[in-house]
């Protein structure tokens, strides 16, 4: 008698909480959320976090945040990454890129994708420790910048 | 730090250990004011652990306004890998509380030793028992992807979610205070009779309120509690320190011992690390709430962010990077070498003299 009840103690305390009793992700438009990370919903729209909401909208739309003149080239699955692949327009620069414009100037794509060409003399003069350029040159990985030593 | 020689005193904790997988308890070695530790193998343990471990139980008796009158028993194991195996919690758990005992390894010990603190007051529902543990911890509490009302009424992992759970809770904290946190765990009840008997609102209407004010993460309530490197100069720390597991703020595990110090950086700057120990590495502390996510790479926050759990960055050997670019805030410095020799190391942080490469986008 002991044991039956042992059993249908077991069985009860099973009954309650099942395996596959998991919460429900927050993940539809509309939950709210804090994530980086944007998911394709078909090849050209996206679903991101806006606001602290997760929101389905067009690659065209997630790209324009970007900068003013970005273009879509869809929503690509690269991996466990999934997001909105953007491109400049022909004639725009990539938000933030840089390129050596000679051995004393850089070049650094600004706020609306525009071209700007810095002085390293006074870009270096900004650095604390720093202040004395030697000149604009690319490191190993083809990134450009003014290269600064102490005075 | 006491080694405890005669055999340690049978508890019911070890009584549940052995249903669970008969395993021998190790020998209690350690002793502080409020912990007796066991350890499989002599010389786990340097001070600076049970100075750390003393201290947030000190710190946790005040944040609760609880008293730990009885020693709380620690069984720790040295390999997380294996301590599933170990039989001393569920297959699934890499730690556990019960009965008075913390059965834990590096990575859980203290989520369980604030589930042993507030068992002296109070006997919550798991949602709040691990909302508690997450909380008050030495971690951030992160934004769920689940949601708090979802999670009351389950029972453990994995299925109950901690991290909305950990997050509610320290919301609760930070938006209504100390005193009704304490009433909340000790209220009687399912979780949500709980809660809406201590805050006078439904679950539902919190959570509302939760989704619209909580960060993603705050920073945790126990972090970084190191001594700091001295400022030697202007944009300079630098310290000799005595590498003795015997020492105060030296820490150990059975293969490394090592010493932790704050690094508190007022100004944006590349800086050098050096130091003349085996390794170094270095880790932003969690002291700042993330309003959002901090991806690593993100140029506003240098080459150590404040990056989810944190994100190591090693400043010594050919892999390591020794000129750093930091943002101010406040860094945990570890050094540390293999076995437990004692050694005396050398740790500077200086501003790079460089080359450094400057854009407009890291000048600001």
């Amino acid at each position: 008698m002991r044991l039956r009840l042992a059993t249908l103690l077991v069985l009860a305390c099973c009954a309650c909480a099942p395996d596959d009793d998991y919460p429900p992700l927050l993940d539809q438009p509309g939950d709210p959320c804090r994530s980086p990370y944007p998911s394709c919903v078909d090849g050209e729209r996206v679903r991101e976090c806006v606001d602290e909401v997760w929101v389905d909208r067009s690659c065209e739309e997630s790209c324009a945040e970007l900068g003013p003149a970005m273009l879509s080239l869809g929503c690509v699955i690269d991996g466990p990454l999934e997001s909105c692949a953007c491109v400049p327009e022909p004639g725009a620069c990539a938000p933030a890129t840089t390129a050596c414009e000679s051995d004393t100037e850089l070049g650094y794509c600004g706020a609306g994708q525009v071209w700007l060409v810095y002085d390293c003399d006074t870009l270096c003069a900004s650095s604390l420790a720093t202040p004395t350029s030697l000149g604009c040159m690319a490191d190993e990985d083809g990134e450009a910048a003014c290269w600064c030593v102490d005075g | 730090m006491t080694v405890q020689t005669k055999p340690p005193p049978i508890t019911c904790a070890a009584v549940v250990a052995c249903v669970l997988g008969c395993n021998d308890l190790p020998e209690l070695r350690y002793e502080t004011e409020h912990l007796r530790i066991g350890t499989a193998s002599d010389g786990l343990l340097c001070q600076g652990n049970l100075d750390h471990y003393e201290r947030l139980i000190t710190t946790l008796e005040q944040q609760l306004g609880t008293s730990v009158r009885t020693p709380i028993h620690v069984y720790l194991w040295d390999e997380s890998r294996f301590f599933p195996d170990s039989g001393w919690c569920d297959d699934s758990l890499i730690g556990c509380y019960r009965q008075g005992a913390v059965y834990a390894d590096f990575i859980s010990i203290e989520h369980e030793l604030v589930h042993a603190v507030v068992d002296t007051f109070a006997t919550p529902t798991p949602f709040w028992s691990e909302g508690a543990a997450m909380a008050l911890g030495s971690s951030r509490t992160f934004f769920g992807e689940t949601s708090p009302v979802d999670n009351l009424d389950l029972h453990a992992s994995p299925q109950l979610d901690y991290r909305p759970a950990g997050h509610f809770s320290r919301w609760l904290l930070e938006t209504h205070g100390l005193e009704l946190y304490r009433e909340l765990l000790r209220a009687r009840g399912s979780s949500r009779e709980a809660f809406e008997r201590t805050y006078d609102m439904t679950m539902e209407e919190a959570q509302e309120l939760y989704f619209a004010e909580a960060p993603h993460a705050y920073g945790a309530l126990n972090t970084c509690d190191h001594p700091d490197l001295p400022q030697t100069g202007d944009l300079q720390w630098s310290e000799t320190i005595e590498i003795d597991c015997a020492a105060p703020n030296v820490w150990g595990t059975s293969q490394v011992i090592g010493a932790l110090r704050v690094l508190t950086v007022t100004e944006r700057g590349f800086y050098e690390l050096t130091t003349t120990e085996q390794e170094g590495a270095i880790i932003p502390c969690f002291d700042e709430d993330l309003e959002h996510p901090v991806l690593v790479g993100d140029p506003n926050y240098g080459d150590v962010p404040p990056a989810s759990g944190g994100f190591l960055q090693v400043f010594t050997g050919d892999r390591g990077k020794s000129v750093l670019e930091l943002v101010p805030g406040r860094y945990e410095l570890s050094i540390a070498h293999e076995g437990h020799e004692t050694r005396t190391a050398a740790l500077t942080v200086r501003a790079a003299t460089g080359p450094i490469p400057q854009t407009p986008e890291s000048a600001g």
